[in-house]
């Protein structure tokens, strides 16, 4: 008596490549949205300190705005620290 | 993303407010002649608390605080008998601003300190973002 024998599924790498894509682009729209959170806090920062020189806001504020996008900035470059290690890392992978 | 430094920066923006119009109570405590006539009427604000945010990772704490009003305070003037001064009365009397020079020192020093706390927990909240910023190195 002979079992029936079923072909397996070929494997495919779509899966796979499609995981890594969204992966890919999920990370890609992180970095660019902290980038232009970026931007924006250190354009407000100017923005308000100008308006602080000139009167309109008080120096709290300009405090505030110039702490803040310090603070912007101290966390866009942690995070890419963290991502060039991480690619460099994967470059000095000894391979063969 | 910097909840806690917006919140503490309205604590300070309106404690600052609040100085100023000490600042103006006190610096007007003799004017006898206002744009409105009358002598000068002392003002205090009022402060409402900040809308609390629907979404991330503080929903539902409150985003600080506001100015509400300035207000002037309705109580009587200061009377002074001084029949010599171009302001007097029929009766010789004057009268001067109701700003309480003991009332303004302590909202002075409520609003110095009050604007304190709120730097000190501007600061604390600026060096646990540093402090995250080591997490994992």
């Amino acid at each position: 008596m002979a079992l029936p024998i079923t072909p397996l599924p070929s494997v495919t790498l779509g899966g796979g490549q499609a995981q890594k894509a969204s992966l890919s682009s999920n990370f890609g729209s992180l970095l660019g949205q902290a980038v232009q959170g970026l931007e924006k806090s250190q354009t407000s920062a100017n923005e308000t300190i100008q308006q602080a020189m000139t009167g309109n806001v008080s120096v709290t504020q300009a405090m505030v705005a110039m702490t803040q996008a310090q603070s912007a900035l101290d966390v866009a470059t942690s995070i890419q620290n963290q991502a060039i290690s991480a690619y460099q890392n994967i470059i000095n992978m000894p391979l063969g | 993303m910097f909840d806690g430094l917006n919140i503490a920066s309205t604590g300070m923006v309106a404690e600052s407010f609040r100085l100023s119009v000490v600042a103006n109570n006190l610096a007007n405590a003799d004017t006898t002649v206002t744009a409105q006539g009358g002598p000068y009427r002392s003002e205090y604000v009022t402060f409402k608390s900040g809308p609390a945010s629907a979404s991330g990772p503080n929903s539902g704490v409150g985003q600080g605080v506001m100015v509400s009003g300035l207000y002037q305070d309705q109580s009587p003037f200061k009377v002074v008998y001084d029949p010599t001064n171009p302001q007097a009365n029929a009766q010789g009397n004057v009268l001067y601003p109701n700003v309480n020079l003991q009332t303004q020192m302590v909202d002075m020093i409520e609003a110095s300190k009050a604007y304190q706390a709120n730097v000190s927990a501007f600061n604390s909240g600026k060096s646990m973002d540093l402090k995250a910023l080591t997490i994992g190195s």
